[in-house]
């Protein structure tokens, strides 16, 4: 019964193949550093896949629409540096700065919505102008050095703990339940997976495309700055290693290995795990001594294993539909 | 073919289906909606592997894997789907994979283009080989994709449904090409829900029933009301006219409309209950017109009333929300989400005008019921559409619109690949819609869905109304005067 609901349920298959996956490489881990199997260590991990986690959310939105957001990472570094260099260690000042960002957020990833929608500019084209912008625009405002750090206030959403837990983990549960609700129920959060499947066909049948794009790329860039922010609490002060042009790789790996296409077929939910595995596989490679390279290359890999498996074993390609059928 | 059997998970497809077909032969294939027919072919084709049976071209036994095969073994498949790529030209979707050559392996783009030219021509198209395919009308597209079969030299030629959105004008010239081909030899397989074309085309017809074969005759031993009751297995009621009705107020009035291309100066009134035919050649501007109403092209001039208010329609949302629903006759491109389940394909548009949360359970109920009224014929809600034959497809789009409730209801090609007995059930519902109080629009390339199921009709001519004819006044004659343009012979104003 279960397992028929999994073969036919292609978002079902996919959280199952990716839980399955998470249990193998802690396996593996394990074998190798038993250390990382204790709980300290997990919760840890955990508190490291936050701000990844945040920004796939956004980015898997943007793919399942159809399109990509490559001005993630800039956003990112942007909100780290502005963040501690406004807020200058002052609690007083936290709310209004945090208030600031996401509206810079907003207007920044509805400006490429906008312009998407607008004059049809490929996101791919539209998001990377954008990126450079904006990290043209975190030059020049820190002159190269940025300064400033975060206050005790932005500390506790960062680095803080309530128990054992770390409270950006809690942060990211109650908005992942948000999200993830948005876009099951509410109708500009589910538009998106129609918008990725067929455009034209979703513009036909009474949905208003333009607004849902604007939309989708400014909910993709707010989620960039929350990310950033929590960055911000953890670190510290403003550093131009935080986000970036990595990270930006690594949040469109996490929405595509949790199993988001391009045609609106996945589910947005799929990036929580995603961005887990990657966080995982960074940290098995960096306590192995894997230089940055290493782990580019099992990045790489990881995605194709995953896409064939979902492509191939899952069936959804139209050819492996048909031999199903055989 | 013989003993061809498939089944899909949760259909029985085809059950020991035989077929065969002559040289210098046009074998008609028929059946209800989801008989069959295109899996059949698509077997044929290698397309679709078949679980059991075996396939003989020439006497040899065949096995396709895939459609390069059956192509090299010369049968070209004109499918019922449009399979052009809309960013590649007419000249480059017509020779994708088969592109003439120079010695160093570059393409010889000024044969492409002389060949394509040639072929158009072949057709009577007045289209350039360097358009892009995204760029032409549903009807173009169709004869392209004609055209791309007639290019290699195939002994057999297998035409699902081709004519489901020409013209009389272009069903002509198919029917001419059809007939020098039987005389060439080569073996046709037509396939149809057009009665008139299956009797007129063809030598041969074998009828499917819901995966089976339920017998071939010759098309001289057979007459329509034969075949309509060996494809349905029942007596299906057919000529089914609108009942005079009291039409009532205005709902609609376009006051000299200037539209997208060449709608020019359209003035017309549409009345509750009222079914308003347009008439129209290929590239007439009845899509146009039926586009600017709802919004997809905001009228350039020109002012729309609806339900006594001013009303412009500025996108398809906005038109949606005031109660205006539009049924393309694309429906792969501008109507359906492929991957998608009936569900989601349907309560799509509810949830836009509803702006509430989207409620799974509640939108299931009520689509179940319309999905009964309409005989949908699928595994369950949850299917992909992608699975569904072409009729069927259809009626997912019109319950996407009942299930979400109109005004206003503009219908591009209502019957379009519908079966006899459907079409049928397609007409009562929008009669029912009428008596709800719903005005339909109705463009039609069937002139005899148009006689039958219009209160009034208008005709479009190079964009500008032509003629007007109420219930009595229409036939066959004049109504095609019209559509032609022979000005003179226009009868009646609004
Ligand atoms: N890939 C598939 N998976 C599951 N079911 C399928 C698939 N393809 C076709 N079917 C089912 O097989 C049956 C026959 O479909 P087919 O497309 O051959 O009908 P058809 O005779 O061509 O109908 P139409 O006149 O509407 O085009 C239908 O019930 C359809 O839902
Ligand atoms: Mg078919």
């Amino acid at each position: 019964m279960l397992l028929e609901r999994i073969r036919n349920d292609r978002n079902l298959k996919v959280m199952v193949s990716l839980l399955l996956m998470i249990i193998l490489i802690l396996g593996i881990a394990g074998m190798i550093t038993p250390r990382l199997l204790q709980p300290g260590h997990l919760i840890e991990l955990a508190r490291q896949s936050v701000p990844l986690g945040i920004t796939a959310l956004g980015q898997s939105a943007v793919i399942l629409s159809g399109g990509i957001d490559l001005s993630v990472g800039s956003i990112v570094t942007m909100t780290n540096i502005l963040a501690a260099d406004m807020i200058r260690g002052r609690d007083n000042r936290t709310i209004p700065v945090v208030l600031f960002l996401l509206a810079l957020g907003i207007l920044i990833g509805g400006t490429s919505g906008f312009l998407i929608a607008k004059t049809g500019i490929p996101p791919m084209v539209m998001t990377f102008a954008m990126s450079s912008i904006v990290r043209g625009g975190d030059l020049l405002y820190s002159g190269g050095a940025p300064g400033g750090r975060a206050s005790p206030m932005l500390r506790f959403f960062g680095a803080g703990r309530v128990g054992p837990v770390p409270v950006s983990v809690i942060i990211f549960i109650i908005l992942a339940i948000l999200v993830l609700f948005w876009f099951k129920k509410v109708r500009t959060g589910r538009s998106t997976y129609f918008l990725g499947n067929n455009f034209r066909a979703a513009k036909y049948a009474g949905v208003p495309v333009e607004r849902r794009i604007v939309f989708i790329y400014a909910f993709s860039a707010t989620m960039a700055v929350l990310s950033g922010l929590i960055f911000s609490g953890y670190i510290g002060v403003g550093s131009f290693e935080v986000g970036g042009e990595a990270f930006m790789l690594n949040s469109v790996a996490s929405a595509v290995i949790g199993g988001n296409t391009f045609l609106g077929i996945g589910n947005i939910a799929g990036a929580i795990p995603g961005a887990f595995i990657i966080t995982l596989i960074n940290s098995i490679l960096r306590s192995l001594g894997i230089a940055v390279t290493g782990q580019h290359i099992m990045q790489g890999v990881i995605i194709i294993v995953m896409v064939v498996l979902y492509t191939g074993q899952i069936g959804f390609s139209r050819k492996k539909l048909k031999k199903a059928g055989g | 073919m013989e003993n061809i059997g498939k089944t899909f998970p949760g259909v029985k497809a085809l059950d020991d289906v035989g077929i065969e077909l002559y040289g210098g032969e046009v074998l008609g294939l028929v059946g209800e909606n989801g008989a069959g027919k295109s899996t059949l072919m698509n077997v044929l084709n290698g397309i679709v592997q078949p679980d059991e049976g075996k396939i003989y071209v020439d006497g040899e036994e065949k096995e396709f894997s895939s459609l390069i095969e059956a192509q090299n073994s010369g049968i070209a498949y004109i499918q019922q789907e449009l399979n052009l790529i809309d960013e590649l030209s007419v000249q480059e979707n017509l020779f994708l994979g088969k592109e003439p050559l120079t010695p160093f392996r570059t393409i010889k783009f000024r044969e492409l283009f002389k060949k394509t030219q040639e072929v158009l021509k072949s057709l009577g198209l007045n289209i350039s080989p360097r358009e892009k395919a995204g760029n032409l009308s549903l009807a173009k597209k169709q004869m392209v994709e004609i055209a791309k079969a007639l290019l290699f030299d195939a002994k057999i030629i297998v035409m699902d449904e081709p004519t489901s959105s020409l013209t009389d004008e272009e069903i002509n010239v198919l029917y001419k090409l059809i007939c020098r081909m039987r005389e060439e030899g080569k073996g046709i397989i037509y396939i149809s829900h057009r009665m008139e074309e299956i009797f007129s085309f063809t030598d041969r017809i074998s009828v499917l029933r819901n995966g089976a074969c339920v017998g071939s005759k010759s098309t001289k031993e057979i007459d329509h009301d034969g075949l309509v009751r060996m494809m349905a297995g029942r007596d299906v009621e057919e000529r089914f006219f609108k009942e005079e009705t009291q039409t009532g107020p205005v709902l609609l009035e376009l006051d000299s409309i200037h539209g997208q291309g060449k709608v020019e100066d359209v003035s017309i009134q549409l009345r509750k209950g009222e079914i308003l035919g347009i008439g129209g050649l290929m590239g007439s501007g009845r899509t146009e017109l039926l586009e600017t109403i709802f919004g997809i092209f905001p009228p350039r001039e020109g002012r729309l009333t609806l339900d006594g208010k001013p009303f412009k329609p500025t996108s398809p949302y906005q038109a949606m929300d005031q109660g205006i629903a539009y049924i393309p006759e694309d429906r792969e491109s501008k109507g359906l989400f492929l991957d998608f389940s009936i569900l989601a394909n349907v309560s799509l548009t509810r949830m836009e005008k509803d702006k509430s949360l989207y409620n799974e359970a509640n939108h299931r109920i009520s689509i179940d019921r319309v999905s009964e009224k309409l005989g949908i014929v699928a595994p369950g809600l949850d299917s992909r559409v992608e699975n569904l034959s072409g009729g069927n497809r259809q009626k997912v789009i019109l319950a996407r619109w009942i299930h979400a409730g109109m005004k206003v209801l503009l219908v591009n090609e209502p019957t379009r690949g519908i079966d006899v007995g459907t079409k049928t059930e397609i007409y009562k519902l929008l009669y029912d819609l009428n008596k709800q109080g719903v005005g339909i629009i109705v463009v039609s390339s069937e002139l005899t869905e148009l006689l039958m199921i219009s209160d009034r009709i208008v005709t479009l001519y190079e964009g500008q109304l032509s003629g007007e004819f109420s219930r009595k006044e229409a036939n066959k004659e004049v109504v095609l005067q019209a559509m032609t343009g022979k000005k003179e012979m226009v009868t009646g104003t609004g």
